[in-house]
């Protein structure tokens, strides 16, 4: 485990004070998951690992070296040992690097680093692969799959190198995004789903629930996103693509709006949890921990409940 | 347009501020945001089009300018025109006569709606144009003079109403030309129901102000008198005539009640076409009757001014007639006595016992005999008089006379020839009367006038130049009765005139106390002076007493003028603005706000 301090920090995100609050809690969590259970995850897949589980006929292509020689010499015939599988548990934490992350809310931006760098963190130290994905209009795989606590420094430094600058398109991006498919694993989505159509919005679950295990959809959201600006004549600028709209904002079209998003992030949630996908909206101005807490709390291969 | 506080207009500059502001517009904020779909979601007047947007900046520019403006104008009392011409002055000339009190089919008089019109023009006129009143029936009256208050104007006219007293409009135009001209150039606003051109001109003009069309249906007693029958004293015909007017080619169905002393005694139906006029003749007696009334009824009868006429029948009266003579004449005695019956007293005074002073008489009869000095003012016959009288020539013929027969008549129509057929009469002429001023011959001979009838200093007098004795047969026919009944009723005939039988509202009297009408009391003053009659009716002043009746054809005619396009009030648009300004100022910011603030954040 490497000491806080020593990780790179940008403008106070990844201060002292939150590695600590992030060590923290991964020892609650690990402390829990030893009273639960013992051992790492296992897999119903037959697999290389010293733990024996059975024996099976020779078939031609089978590595030799799993031949019992002994069992041939009782009985001549050729078995193999078949032992348990360990599989590597892989974690995705997929971050939305669109500029509707920063501006004009920074919050959000912190939010999401913050979010990514716990959850790295914690697959980091529980010995699962974490890959760092980074998506806007296409999908870039920011670092390969990285195993072991010691490359928590890497993938920060990488959270902390994201751009945040590029114009949203996650229905393009994640088209690109292939999960591996034979191995257990968790896609942490971790966007404020904005960009594009508002009313497509939804069938991006269709994409979440065509990826194998668990997904997390971590709606990442300002409170001031929800409710208008203001009232009066503004001239609203896209903090994406920079487009310019003349409105006149009044209570009526106030209220009219903030319905409009609240249907909209109702409306996500709905789909997600009709297709299974666990969705959380994720209040960049509120409290850290509290949020990550209910995020272990509802249940997640990661948190190992 | 002018302002009254022109010093409230530096307000305008204000104007400047909105339009300053609407040149110099700041952007609207720019604000950067991540959910610009959601906003292009709402409506169009949360995200409407570049040129909407303009067009309602222009107008709420507008608004905001005329809301200044408004306010402006209120504060500076901006005044407009209304139809004045600009005059300096207005002269508001108001017939209140009878006819103007007729009713429409909704009740109201016309007066009532020519006085709504007038007041109507007169708040419409600019608050510096001073405003005079005259109202006018058989004389001008001022109700107000020269005031810019409109208030007052406006309650004069409305104080006035219709009177039952017949216009007469020509004095009152004079005068209100004259009060008009003060204000040169001013304009005259005569409002009555009469058509007809006044004839303005440059420094007043006239303009008639008519009353809304009505459909006129009225019956009205027009004329009244009360004359004594001819050769009876004591003895009248009332003659009442009535006018109808109407639809055109209609017959107008009325009664006429005939009462003595408010007693019914006939009722007379009558059907009077439109236009026509029926003439009714009433014999009454003077004992019969103190009041002779006449009360028309009709229905639909648009003004009841008309409708009742009251004349006054003299009482009965006998006339002391004095025969002076050297010798009684029973010819001339007899022809008196024929008289008696309509009250002659005649009392024989012989000529050597005539006393002075003359004994009071009201006529006086010298046969054959001429006294110094006539009575002051006592009507005369003179029978073959031995010389001339006063204001008379006369010239004696020779011998014992000539004898005339059928004397050649000057004027036949003459009271005293009344039914006498002259050329029955034969008759012994003894002088020849001169035609001098003021003596009418009546029979003439060649040796010149036998019959004479002259006013001489006030004072009637009959002068026969024969002597009835001495004629032919002219005392034994019916002529000379007659005559001497015809020289006794001319000669007196002043008598019965002096007060007429009915006065016309709108007359005045010389009475020592306020006019007293049968129907209301009504207390002296103790103050003797001119008093009008202005009622239908009987009335009494002190000592006098009589009735009063419209008694006016163009009153019962209603009059001629009247607008028939004229359906309301045309007040006209003018005046004072203050009060519309801040009218205009208060729904301009109620528009504003609901167009572009109603739904605004509280």
């Amino acid at each position: 485990m490497p000491s806080p301090e020593a990780v790179t920090n940008d403008g106070g995100i990844f201060d002292a004070e939150f590695l600590a609050r992030l060590r923290l809690l991964f020892v609650r969590l690990r402390r829990r998951r030893r009273q639960a259970r013992q051992g790492v995850q296992e897999s119903p897949a037959a697999g290389h690992s010293r733990e024996f589980r059975d024996h099976r006929h020779y078939a031609r292509g089978d590595d030799i070296r799993t031949v019992d020689w002994r069992l041939y010499g009782r009985l001549d015939r050729l078995f193999v040992r078949v032992f348990e599988s360990v599989q590597e548990f892989h974690v995705h934490v997929v971050v939305d690097t669109s500029a509707s992350m920063a501006d004009p809310h920074p919050a959000k931006r912190i939010a999401a680093l913050r979010l990514a760098a716990a959850l790295a963190y914690l697959g980091l130290s529980q010995q699962h692969r974490v890959a760092l994905i980074g998506v806007d209009r296409a999908c870039r795989r920011e670092l390969p799959p990285l195993k072991g606590p010691g490359h928590i420094h890497a993938i920060i430094r990488r959270l902390v190198d994201l751009p945040f600058a590029g114009i949203g398109d996650l229905d393009a991006a994640l088209a690109a995004f292939r999960p591996d498919g034979g191995r257990r694993g968790v896609v942490f989505l971790i966007s404020d789903l904005l960009g594009g159509d508002p009313a497509r919005t939804r069938e991006l679950a269709r994409r979440f629930a065509s990826w194998p295990g668990e997904t997390h959809v971590l709606h990442v959201l300002d409170p001031a996103e929800e409710r208008a600006p203001a009232e009066g004549e503004l001239l609203l600028v896209d903090s994406e693509t920079g487009a310019e709209r003349r409105v006149w904002l009044d209570r009526d079209a106030a209220q009219r709006y903030a319905a409009q998003v609240v249907a909209w992030r109702d409306g996500i949630a709905k789909e997600c949890l009709g297709r299974r996908i666990d969705y959380l909206r994720w209040d960049a101005a509120a409290p850290f921990d509290d949020q990550f807490v209910t995020l272990l709390e509802r249940g997640s291969g990661l948190a190992g409940t | 347009m002018n302002a009254l506080a022109p010093s409230q207009l530096w307000w305008l500059l204000l104007l400047a501020v909105p339009v300053v502001l609407h040149l110099v517009r700041p952007r609207p904020r720019a604000l950067r945001t991540t959910t610009l779909p959601f906003f292009l979601g709402l409506d169009r007047r949360s995200a409407d089009s570049p040129w909407l947007r303009w067009l309602k900046r222009l107008i709420a520019l507008l608004l905001s300018v005329a809301v200044m403006g408004a306010a402006t104008a209120a504060a500076a009392r901006v005044v407009v025109g209304g139809g004045d011409g600009g005059v300096r002055g207005v002269v508001v000339l108001v017939d209140r006569s009878a006819s103007l009190a007729a009713r429409g089919d909704d009740g109201r008089t016309r007066f009532a709606a020519l006085a709504e019109r007038l007041q109507a023009r007169v708040s419409a006129l600019p608050p510096t144009v001073p405003v005079t009143v005259l109202a006018y029936d058989a004389r001008p009256t001022l109700v107000l003079a020269r005031s810019v208050d409109r208030q007052a104007a406006a309650r004069a006219i409305a104080a006035l109403a219709p009177r039952p007293v017949a216009g007469d409009p020509e004095p009152a135009i004079a005068l209100a030309r004259r009060l008009a001209a003060v204000d040169a150039p001013a304009a005259l606003w005569h409002a009555t129901d009469h058509a007809g051109d006044d004839g303005g001109d440059e420094r007043v003009a006239i303009e008639r102000v008519l009353p809304p069309a009505m459909r006129a249906r009225n019956v009205g007693i027009v004329a009244a008198d009360l004359r004594r029958l001819p050769l009876e004293r004591n003895r009248y015909a009332a003659f009442v005539q009535i006018d109808a007017v109407g639809q055109p080619a209609e017959t107008i169905e009325c009664e006429l009640d005939v009462a003595f002393d408010g007693r019914v005694v006939e009722v007379r139906r009558l059907s009077i076409a439109s236009g026509a006029s029926e003439r009714l003749q009433v014999p009454v007696a003077a004992g019969d009757a103190r009041r002779l009334g006449f009360t028309l009824r009709a229905a639909d009868d648009r003004l009841v001014a008309d409708d009742r006429v009251e004349l006054t029948v003299p009482e009965p009266r006998t006339l002391r007639v004095v025969v002076a003579s050297r010798a009684a004449d029973p010819f001339i005695a007899l022809a008196l006595l024929a008289c008696a019956g309509d009250g002659l007293a005649v009392e024989t005074v012989a000529a050597d016992a005539w006393p002075t002073p003359a004994p009071a008489c009201e006529l006086l009869v010298c046969d054959g005999w001429l006294p110094a000095e006539l009575p002051a003012g006592v009507p005369t016959v003179l029978i073959d008089p031995p010389s001339a009288p006063p204001g008379v020539a006369l010239r004696r013929l020779d011998g014992d006379g000539a004898p005339i027969e059928s004397p050649r008549v000057i004027d036949a129509t003459h009271p005293l020839l009344y039914g006498i057929a002259t050329r029955r009469v034969r008759l012994t002429q003894t002088a020849a009367i001169e035609a001098e001023s003021g003596v009418e011959p009546l029979w003439a001979s060649p040796a010149g006038a036998a019959l004479a009838a002259a006013t001489v200093a006030g004072r009637r007098l009959v002068v026969m130049a024969f002597a009835p004795a001495r004629s032919e047969d002219l005392p034994l026919s019916a002529a000379f009765p007659l005559l001497m009944a015809n020289a006794v009723g001319w000669a007196t005939q002043g008598d019965d005139e002096a007060t007429p039988a009915v006065w016309r509202t709108g007359a005045l009297i010389d009475a020592d106390g306020a006019v007293a009408w049968d129907d209301a009391a009504v207390a002296t003053d103790g103050e003797t002076r001119p008093r009008e009659l202005d009622r239908v009716g009987v009335w009494r002043a002190g000592a006098a007493a009589g009735t009063a009746a419209l008694l006016a054809r163009a009153e019962t005619g209603l009059g001629d003028g009247a607008d028939p396009a004229l359906t309301a009030v045309d007040g006209g648009f003018g005046g004072e603005l203050a009060r519309a300004a801040l009218w205009a100022a208060l729904a301009l910011l109620i528009a504003e706000s609901w167009l572009f603030h109603r739904r605004g954040v509280a």
